[in-house]
């Protein structure tokens, strides 16, 4: 790139754009992070809004960022930052947390005047004292000026001038990472394809961000970050919220059955009503109606849970999934409602507002990539055999589908217990049992049932452990995926001393119907001799261990012994409390069990 | 059903919880006896993927207006080609006989035995302040009233509510035999049909004239009115105001109105969503999932 410049190579790098919410962080962010997926990074977003719709211009709550996660063997959009673009004091402060140590900042310096620092409620006049920032790790720019003279014969008004300080820091940004300037053009170019004029002034001030880099910091290390070569194909950047509406129009396709979606709005899965509200293109009905279960936040922490795995009356098991990734939203939603379908029950699928918000670069599938969606309809030859309609298949124990509209089918469902032979309503107690009895089977055969080939690698079998293995770590939806990761600072203590010993991890995606584990290979020798432990790393009090133990002989990390030497561990079982028999791995003894 | 000409297997009878709801397993049709005030809502998803489909919803004046009355009214106000049967006998009777959002304040019952302290809803006040479209009620015994209505509602294109006036024999017996007793039935109740005058009692001696912006009850042949006084019913107008005032009669100064009355043609929302997906589909239709991406997402390939 530069002659004079240290380019260092970086396996990833994260960058959070900081700044008030009208700074077009978001836009800055999306480009950035679409640009380095088109040079072969993989990526990961987040955006991270203001609770407040919004607030003063400069407050605290009125900041908004944007995280971007570039490189290789990228799973989320990363714990702390690298580079932090802070575009106001306001961003600055609430933003620094989350900045590695080592990591740097740079600031708008303009906009760092003693009124932006009032508003920032800075108590002197230096913020970067003030915070204790060390000053050999910020870069202050003067972008609003900067800006104001790329564009000052562009014949602008002051405001819209003002509203492409973001391209600059973009400009810039791609400088340091070396993003090739014309592949960002192109984009910009795409995204105001009817407003040429809007284009032109980006590009403009895109450019003199760029060369600012260029310019004045050209002693600076630039950085090249590694690509990984993924599967061939095309390509877009979605979340995990289109993901899932995306998963569900692919079910609707492949069962050839319509899709509807009856919806309250509600962050952070309303943007599944409003990408299903648009698919009318795909015959979707998407309709907003007038009642919704609240109450459940997952932004702070996934406290849906219990809810989804208990919140019913009696023993009514029901089949729990959970995503771990923007792009696995998109799998797991086809298989939700390939086992709603194929199993007739409904299905529960966890996300959350990481996930849902966040976004990664995906592979479009082939349409052939994904199996047919084959429900039980009851046949006309079963209805003149005498079907009745809690007849069940004998082997998965599903019920048929009598459809309205089938001839000689009509029935009645509903919450009242029906006897196991004739349909009819019973209040038997022995019948109740043997009704019990037959829907947990059933909901533990749909654990049991085969995956097509060439699935595996997108519809996870109950829990997918890396071989050579020690231990599985199993935890779900987003919190599964960091676990594997370098800890994070600010994780629970559980999540750390997990980090030191555990090596293997299990993204849960079928939560309940859990016989657990991927079946042994064959000839997979450490598979059937060493003992394998399964701990969750979770916070708060441990629910998902419960969850485990339910169906796995799980215990919680904090109720171990601590761990003494790595041989002491594997002999004695420790963690012991958590060992299961290599026998559960056994293909023989997991259809039983089930 | 057979004078509509709706087969059984095309028919599906949707309830919530409650004595009414029972209904679906009396039925040989197509039958789902779902949860607690929900029932207008499943109603509603099923009517919307299956337009074929002849909806019927029962449900009670609990679960039709206590736990369900959010659905309730929106279901109206959708205008959802659905057939509410709304089962009204004032009490909650599969509780056991507590006060529900029907019964007169006053009511004395377990949950209130010193009476209660609150008015209620009058069902086709709320369905007219819902911006129903078809209102008609009936009594349990009046058998020929009820099948009239029924097949009233169910030839109407759009929500159609029909409140069933109900004796609950155990917990509330005799609450309507004001009205609905035989000797009674003459003089408190009138029968309005679309382009009949409105008369009532004993030989059809009493009609219903204009009177200011409301209406009274007159002797036709005394003081002076005639039988062309008498108001002729129109069910079919889009203003409600009248048909509000005659849904609102309670059968004690002004005799309480059976039959149909309102009966207005309005566009159902199952029909309307139907057309915007042809609509759009005819402008931008995509024949699957992977040529919509390509067609409006940024993509690269990766080779």
């Amino acid at each position: 790139m530069l002659e004079n410049t240290n380019v260092k190579t970086l396996d990833r790098v994260v960058v959070r754009f900081a700044g008030d919410s009208g700074d077009g962080m978001q836009l800055a962010g999306n480009i950035f992070s679409n640009v380095s997926a088109g040079e072969g990074n993989q990526i990961s977003t987040f955006p991270d809004y203001p609770a407040e719709i919004r607030a003063p211009q400069g407050s605290l709550s009125g900041v908004s960022g944007f995280q971007v996660h570039i490189g290789r063997g990228v799973h989320t959009p990363g714990d702390q930052a690298d580079v932090l673009v802070a575009m106001n004091p306001a961003a600055l402060k609430t933003n620094l947390q989350f900045l590695k140590s080592s990591g740097i900042i740079i600031c708008d310096v303009d906009k760092f005047q003693k009124a932006d620092l009032e508003k920032a409620q800075f108590a002197t006049d230096d913020p970067v004292k003030e915070l204790g920032i060390d000053p050999r790790r910020i870069m202050l720019v003067q972008m609003t000026s900067l800006v104001k003279h790329a564009l000052a014969d562009s014949g602008m008004d002051m405001k819209s001038i003002l509203k492409s300080r973001n391209m600059f820091a973009l400009g810039l940004i791609c400088w340091l990472f070396d993003r090739p300037l014309d592949s960002v053009l192109r984009k910009l170019q795409a995204k105001f394809a009817k407003k040429p004029a809007v284009y032109e002034a980006n590009a403009k001030v895109i450019r003199a961000g760029w060369d600012c880099g260029h310019n004045t910091h050209s002693s600076m290390s630039t950085y090249r970050v590694e690509t990984e070569s993924e599967k061939k194909g095309t390509y877009t950047d979605v979340s995990g919220n289109t993901a899932t509406a995306w998963g569900l129009i692919m079910a609707s396709q492949k069962s050839g059955l319509p899709l509807f979606l009856g919806s309250y709005p509600i962050t952070p899965a309303t943007d599944i009503l409003h990408e299903l509200a648009k698919r009318k293109d795909l015959g979707v009905k998407a309709c907003q109606m007038e009642d919704e279960i609240a109450g459940l936040p997952t932004k702070t922490e996934q406290t849906d849970l219990l809810q989804a795995l208990y919140g019913r009356n009696g023993e009514s098991p029901v089949c729990v999934m959970a995503a771990v990734s923007p792009t696995d939203c998109f799998y797991m939603a086809f298989e939700a409602c390939r086992i709603a379908l194929e199993h007739m029950t409904p299905v529960i699928l966890l996300t959350d507002a990481f996930i849902a918000n966040g976004s990664s670069a995906w592979r479009i599938p082939e349409d052939d990539e994904f199996p047919e969606i084959k429900p039980h309809y009851v046949t006309p030859e079963q209805v003149s055999a005498g079907w009745k309609p809690f007849d069940r298949d004998e082997n998965t124990l599903v019920r048929y589908w009598a459809v309205p509209g089938t001839e000689g089918a009509m029935h009645r469902v509903g919450g009242l217990e029906k006897d196991y032979n004739t349909s009819v309503i019973s209040t038997d107690g022995k019948n109740h049992q043997r009704m019990v009895d037959a829907s947990r089977a059933k909901i533990a055969r749909i654990a049991c049932r085969h995956y097509p080939r060439g699935l595996g690698r997108h519809l996870r079998p109950l829990a997918h452990c890396r071989r050579g293995a020690e231990c599985h770590r199993p935890s779900r939806g987003s919190c599964a995926v960091p676990l594997h990761q370098p800890a994070p600072q600010e994780c629970h203590p559980d999540a750390l001393s997990l980090q030191e010993h555990h090596r293997g991890r299990a993204e849960l995606g079928h939560v309940r119907g859990l016989p657990a584990a991927e079946a042994p290979r064959q000839g997979d020798k450490e598979n059937k001799q060493s003992r394998r432990s399964a701990v969750p790393g979770e916070g708060n009090r441990g629910r998902c261990h419960q969850t485990y133990r339910e169906q796995w002989k799980v215990t919680r990390q904090r109720d171990l012994p601590p761990p003494t030497s790595r041989t002491n561990r594997r002999h004695a079982g420790v963690p012991a409390a958590v060992t299961m028999p290599s026998s559960m791995y056994s293909t023989r003894l997991w259809r039983k069990w089930a | 059903m057979a004078e509509v000409g709706v087969e059984p297997r095309n028919t599906a009878v949707i309830s919530g919880i409650g004595c009414s709801s029972r209904l679906p397993y009396y039925m040989n049709t197509y039958g789902m006896h779902t949860i607690h005030g929900r029932a207008a809502a499943i109603a509603t998803g099923l009517k919307t993927t299956r337009p074929d489909l002849m909806v019927w919803q029962v449900s009670g004046d609990g679960d039709g207006l206590a736990i369900g009355g959010n659905h309730f009214i929106h279901a109206v106000r959708r205008n959802i080609d659905i057939n509410i049967l709304l089962f009204n006998n004032k009490i909650y009777g599969l509780t056991k006989g507590q006060y529900s959002p029907t019964s007169a304040r006053g009511t004395v019952s377990k949950s209130s035995p010193y009476g209660t302290t609150e008015d209620p809803f009058i069902p086709a006040e709320l369905c007219f302040g819902a911006r129903g479209n078809f209102f008609a009620r009936s009594f349990d015994i009046a058998l020929d009233t009820t099948k009239e209505v029924m097949v009233a509602a169910a030839r109407h294109k759009g929500a159609a509510v029909v409140e069933i006036l109900q004796n609950c024999v155990i917990f509330n017996n005799g609450i309507h035999s004001y009205m609905s007793d035989k000797d009674n039935r003459d003089e408190h109740t009138i029968h309005l049909r679309h382009g009949e005058k409105m008369l009532f009692g004993k030989d059809l001696r009493k009609g219903l004239v204009q009177d200011g912006f409301g209406v009274k009850a007159v002797v036709i042949g005394e003081d002076g009115w005639t039988i062309d006084d008498v108001l002729v019913h129109d069910a079919h107008c889009a203003n409600n105001f009248l048909q509000q005032q005659l849904a609102m009669m309670d059968g004690h100064d002004l005799p309480l109105a059976i039959g149909v009355i309102r009966d207005h043609d309005a566009p159902s929302y199952e029909a309307d969503v139907e057309a915007q997906v042809r609509d759009v589909r005819a402008k931008r239709g995509f024949s699957d999932l992977r040529s919509m991406i390509l067609n409006t997402h940024e993509t690269w390939e990766v080779k």
